[in-house]
């Protein structure tokens, strides 16, 4: 059964007028469905994790839009498409019937590359013991403390590299082109109890990679420390992803890429795990791509639809989904 | 010129390059995809080339050509030797994407030109042999290109014709920093104290394009993309280099067209 296009306008007044938990409701997995025989997934992740639209979403919405136009040049053509459009699917909660069987396309912020291998993400918690007793009421003691928290967390999260300027100070856009395909750590609990330090970290971690090596990569950073390591486990939330990029989607993807770009396409992975970790476990047809890069989400002042519909890169981003699902048809 | 190549395989770091003498013209072929113009698909911040026929593709391959010309090995069959990934290398993650090994990145992990030669310079004579067959490549005509690169630097090629036997020569230059009347012929690069500099200079991606190192470094990517994928003899290259130079250099290359004379040649 076949639903109405909805317009960008309606898009936007549905998500301003939400609340959190109508936002979850009304914004469910299986936004639009054009046809009984789709050929199709378009899978839309949104990045932030704000309940309301915010002016974050700037390129989130500019995906939508691009659908949308897609969607409706579609349907000018050959009628109502085959698609199924699956909209602000978040990692966590997307349920399994929802997983399409279909060749899946993720629109996501990879900069026009083609991406086809994501990073895992995982949890590493750890209990750090001092070697001596602690004296809360002698500053030295507490100087040492905070030295060592100091080192510990910044030896894990901040990289440094004999080749490549990966260390902070460095201007992110060269950083990222190394640090994509690094465990990168991020602080996620700090808590100090008598003699014992509690921590944990986030890893977003590349395929190829054992637990060992990122338990090692945190050990590193507590030798010649005054804490002991008291205990530590890693908890892999999401496994990284790779699907080789061998199947037709993938091969039409890179012919409609060339004759609308008129340009090879790269392949890039995705620096953390998205709704393309869940579906492609099970679906090797799926490819992802989008406008803009995840580290330059554009952050406007207010959201103004009609930039969106005037930025130069749409136009071209519309006619390559459409060249792509025209050939899939 | 005469065709040169090497005697028996040589390990130059992350390549194994081996002896290669079926053909009337300087041709290298890395991984089994042919160093050509027409097979590169990636010129900005480093060269890739992909066989149309097989789509296998490689890696930072100016990192091979320059060198190996430079040193004087015009014809040799090469292959990458990297067994293990280091994914901080955006063509590592690239060739895993794709499903190929680590192999196909035949550049050095320190962006050096190919450091492993320059160790090998004083014994050339010893790995080198040539080739019965005389050849004579260059441009067939003046050829201009110019472009303009992401950061708005322009940047500009000039490729002059030049007669058999006047070889190779370069004029680079590269932000503050120039060279002129660089000569490479048949023996490779004439100055072997400036050829060891070259074959350990590091890209200008990793130290900026302001440095004496960076323009040395240069001097290998330009000899790699002009003369190595035109497969040139002799010319007269004038280079003034904005900072994603590949699009300048093979650009120049792709756009230029050719006249070969083969000598004496034993080769079928």
């Amino acid at each position: 059964m076949s639903s109405p296009i909805l317009g960008v306008e309606d898009i936007i007044k549905s998500f301003e007028k939400l609340n959190p938990l109508e936002h979850e409701m009304i914004n469910y997995w299986h936004y639009f469905r054009f046809n009984e025989n789709p050929v199709i997934a378009l899978y839309i992740p949104r990045i932030h994790m704000y309940n309301e639209v915010s002016p974050f979403d700037y390129e989130y919405l500019f995906r939508i839009v691009s659908v949308i136009k897609t969607l409706n040049s579609l349907r000018l053509r050959i009628g109502n498409p085959p698609i199924d459009v699956y909209l602000s699917t978040r990692l966590a909660l997307l349920p399994e019937k929802f997983h399409s069987k279909l060749p899946c396309l993720v629109l996501e912020p990879t900069n026009y590359n083609f991406s086809v291998v994501h990073k895992g993400e995982a949890l590493i918690k750890a209990m750090l013991k001092l070697k001596f007793p602690f004296i809360s009421s002698n500053l030295w003691d507490q100087e040492l403390l905070l030295d060592t928290i100091q080192k510990v967390i910044w030896g894990t999260i901040s990289l440094q590299h004999k080749y490549y300027p990966v260390s902070r100070g460095q201007d992110i856009i060269v950083r990222d082109i190394f640090l994509l395909g690094a465990p990168v750590f991020s602080l996620k609990e700090l808590q100090i109890e008598n003699d014992y330090i509690h921590l944990s970290f986030k890893v977003v971690f590349p395929p190829e990679i054992t637990e060992n090596h990122l338990i090692e990569k945190f050990l590193e950073n507590i030798e010649n420390t005054y804490y002991d390591l008291s205990s530590i486990e890693t908890n892999i939330i999401v496994d990284a992803a790779r699907v080789i990029p061998d199947k037709k989607i993938h091969v039409i993807a890179e012919e409609a890429f060339r004759e609308i770009y008129l340009r090879e396409p790269e392949y890039e992975w995705f620096p953390f795990p998205t709704v393309f970790n869940v579906l492609s476990k099970n679906n090797k047809e799926i490819l992802a791509i989008g406008p803009h890069s995840h580290i330059n989400l554009t952050k406007k002042e207010e959201i103004n639809i009609s930039e969106i519909e005037e930025d130069k890169d749409l136009d071209k981003f519309v006619q390559f989904i459409s060249r792509l699902i025209l050939k899939l048809v | 010129m005469f065709l040169t190549t090497v005697k028996e395989p040589i390990r130059a770091g992350n390549i194994l390059v081996m002896p290669f003498w079926k053909s009337r013209e300087p041709k290298i072929i890395i991984n089994e995809v042919e160093a050509v113009p027409e097979n590169v698909v990636k010129y900005d911040a480093r060269v890739d080339i992909k066989d149309p026929g097989s789509r296998k593709r490689c890696f930072l391959v100016e990192h091979v050509l320059g060198p190996l010309r430079l040193v004087g090995i015009t014809n040799a069959l090469v292959v990458g030797v990297d067994r293990k990934w280091n994914f901080l290398r955006p063509e590592h993650r690239f060739a895993y994407s794709i499903g190929l090994g680590p192999e196909v990145v035949v550049g050095e992990e320190d962006g050096r030109q190919r450091p492993a030669l320059s160790d090998l310079v004083d014994k050339l004579g010893e790995l080198i042999v040539k080739i019965e067959c005389e050849v004579y490549k260059s441009v067939s005509e003046e050829v201009y290109y110019e472009n303009v690169d992401p950061f708005g630097y322009k940047g500009r090629i000039i490729l002059k014709p030049l007669k058999p036997g006047e070889g190779i020569v370069l004029n680079v230059t590269l932000s503050e920093n120039s060279i002129d009347n660089v000569l490479i012929n048949q023996e490779g690069l004439k100055d072997k104290s400036l050829l060891k500099q070259i074959l350990r200079a590091q890209t200008p991606f990793l130290i900026g394009i302001n440095t004496k190192e960076a323009l040395l470094h240069a001097i290998g990517d330009v000899t790699a993309d002009i003369v190595g994928l035109g497969g040139l003899t002799d010319v007269e290259i004038i280079a003034e280099l904005n900072f994603f130079y590949h699009a300048l250099t093979v650009g120049a290359i792709k756009k230029s067209r050719f006249v070969k004379k083969v000598g004496v040649c034993r080769i079928e």
